[in-house]
């Protein structure tokens, strides 16, 4: 065997990891060759010196170091990771239970809430119905109606009343079915019907305040003066008479000089009234129009000082 | 030196015993750790800490060269290896696998290292084993008493600036048999790589550091 196949061979040889014919082929070998031999002893010397290379200990501390990290590590995990997915047969029934309480909750909310919802829709609901229903008319509206009842009405009504009533006289529209989106041309009228409706009530409003006044100049009224010496007890009487004769809107006035009392009174009571009246004082009959009144007349009693 | 074979052999095979380990009853221990950890237990992760920090840092050591370095490497290792926990299927022991984990980090800390240029390495012989970067060349010693001489922390520094200049692949099976001391068998598991290979790789390492240390050292 040669230098160069021993030195090969000599970690195998110092391991036993030769065959028992190489180890004799190498044995022979080191007998006769003292390089081989040195090397084989620097081989072993190696060995020697690595095995007694001392073992370093681990710094203080190091295994707390590696724990808060590992601890760090898993903290989180359980925290959020665990959390956002947990196990699908946990996760799943908690979702449904949570969206059926949100939809129940829902629910109590909205019929809670519902009695005053419909309390704040009535004004803005009633509005655009009107408007709709006048909108394809809106020449003939205002034709259909004579002046004279539509001032009657707003006489008895309040003004916001008065204006549902009107609209609501006004003929129905059926060519725009229910549900059906108004057209851009729709819209406009819509909105002209808004404003003409807008400037009635307008007009409406200053007749309001004053029923005197109106009562006034109606046409169809009755007049009558009444002298009396005591105009006070007189104008008692005289609503004490026709509340009697079942007169409506009945209205005193106590002036110094006189007593104007106004009242609605059918046509038929009128005779009536006029007899009793003569019981009071002298009478006179200044707008004698019974004859051409229609059931309900307006009676203007005027009671100035006399014999 | 008829009497310096045997005792030669009985060392280096004595050197595969410094892993006192049982085949099967720490790994069956191990595992039942690493199933607790899993649970959650993290109490079972530091009785393992405990039980291998020293073993992974004189390995990390050996292999980087540099304490405190390779006490990183060991932080990293351990932290490695408890995220990776469900992987672990058992088919090898736990210790095994830990191993693996911190040559794998050990070799790409000390590449990091040689690409700052931060360590000084020297070289171990004239074939030069040189693809991890350039190493410095240490003057040889004079004198043939160098070894009485010198300090033994001295001699220490030299033997690891030696193994610090080996090839990785040749510093990992060294440091694996003749300073940790595992078998050819568990060399193989933990580098995957066969055990023909190993025992090359290892008797070409040992020739490697036996020149090395003769230039370092002097005669030995």
């Amino acid at each position: 065997m040669e230098c160069r196949d021993v030195r090969k061979n000599l970690s195998a040889y110092l391991e036993g990891m030769v065959s028992p014919e190489d180890k004799e082929l190498i044995d022979q070998h080191l007998g006769s060759c003292r390089a081989c031999s040195k090397a084989l002893y620097e081989l072993n010397r190696t060995g020697e010196v690595i095995r007694n290379l001392p073992e370093v200990e681990p710094p203080p501390g190091m295994k707390q170091k590696i724990m808060a990290r590992v601890r760090e590590e898993a903290e989180p995990t359980k925290g959020f990771i665990q959390k956002l997915f947990y196990p699908l047969h946990i996760k799943v029934p908690l979702e449904a239970l949570a969206t059926v309480l949100i939809a129940v909750i829902a629910v109590y909310v909205f019929k809670a809430v519902e009695p005053q919802m419909k309390d704040l829709q009535v004004p803005s609901v009633r509005e655009p119905v009107i408007a709709r229903q006048e909108a394809p008319y809106p020449a003939k509206a205002p034709a259909a109606e004579p002046r004279a009842p539509r001032e009657k009405s707003v006489l008895q009504e309040t003004p916001g009343k008065a204006r549902v009533k009107d609209f609501a006289a006004a003929p129905p529209s059926p060519p725009a079915p229910a549900g059906v989106a108004p057209t851009g041309e729709d819209k406009r009228v819509l909105a002209e019907g808004a404003v003409r409706a807008k400037k009635e009530l307008k007009k409406a409003q200053p007749a309001a305040p004053s029923l005197r006044m109106a009562a006034k100049t109606k046409p169809g009224g009755m007049r009558m003066v009444v002298q009396a010496r005591d105009i006070r007890h007189a104008g008692q009487e005289a609503v004490s008479l026709l509340n009697q004769l079942g007169a409506s809107r009945i209205d005193r006035l106590s002036r110094e000089s006189n007593e104007v009392i106004t009242a609605e009174l059918k046509t038929e009571k009128i005779k009536e009234l006029v007899e009793k009246l003569r019981l009071l004082g002298e009478v006179q009959e200044k707008d004698a129009t019974v004859a051409s009144l229609e059931k309900d007349a307006t009676v203007r009693i005027e009671i100035i000082p006399g014999r | 030196m008829p009497g310096f074979i045997p005792r030669g052999t009985n060392q280096l095979n004595s050197m595969s015993n410094r892993v006192e380990e049982s085949p099967q009853a720490p790994a069956d221990e191990d595992f039942q750790l690493v199933l607790s950890c899993r649970k959650g237990e993290i109490e079972a992760f530091e009785v393992l800490v405990e039980k291998y920090q020293k073993k992974m840092l004189n390995l990390a050591y050996r292999m980087i060269g540099d304490y405190a370095e390779a006490c990183e490497v060991v932080q990293d290792g351990f932290l490695s290896a408890y995220r990776s926990l469900k992987k672990f299927r058992g088919e090898a022991r736990f210790s095994t696998w830990l191993y693996r984990i911190v040559i794998n980090l050990s070799k790409n800390r000390r590449k990091q290292i040689q690409t700052r240029g931060a360590r000084e390495l020297y070289s171990i012989d004239a074939r030069g084993h040189r693809e991890e970067g350039p190493l410095r060349m240490d003057p040889p010693d004079p004198g043939p008493s160098t070894l009485e001489r010198m300090e033994k922390k001295e001699v220490d520094a030299r033997v690891q600036g030696c193994i610090n200049g080996l090839d990785s692949e040749y510093r990992e099976v060294l440091v694996l048999r003749d300073i940790q001391g595992f078998s050819y068998e568990e060399i193989r598991d933990i580098l995957k790589v066969p055990e023909g290979t190993v025992k090359s790789r290892l008797f070409r390492a040992r020739d490697a550091l036996k020149d090395c240390l003769k230039k370092v050292l002097g005669d030995l």
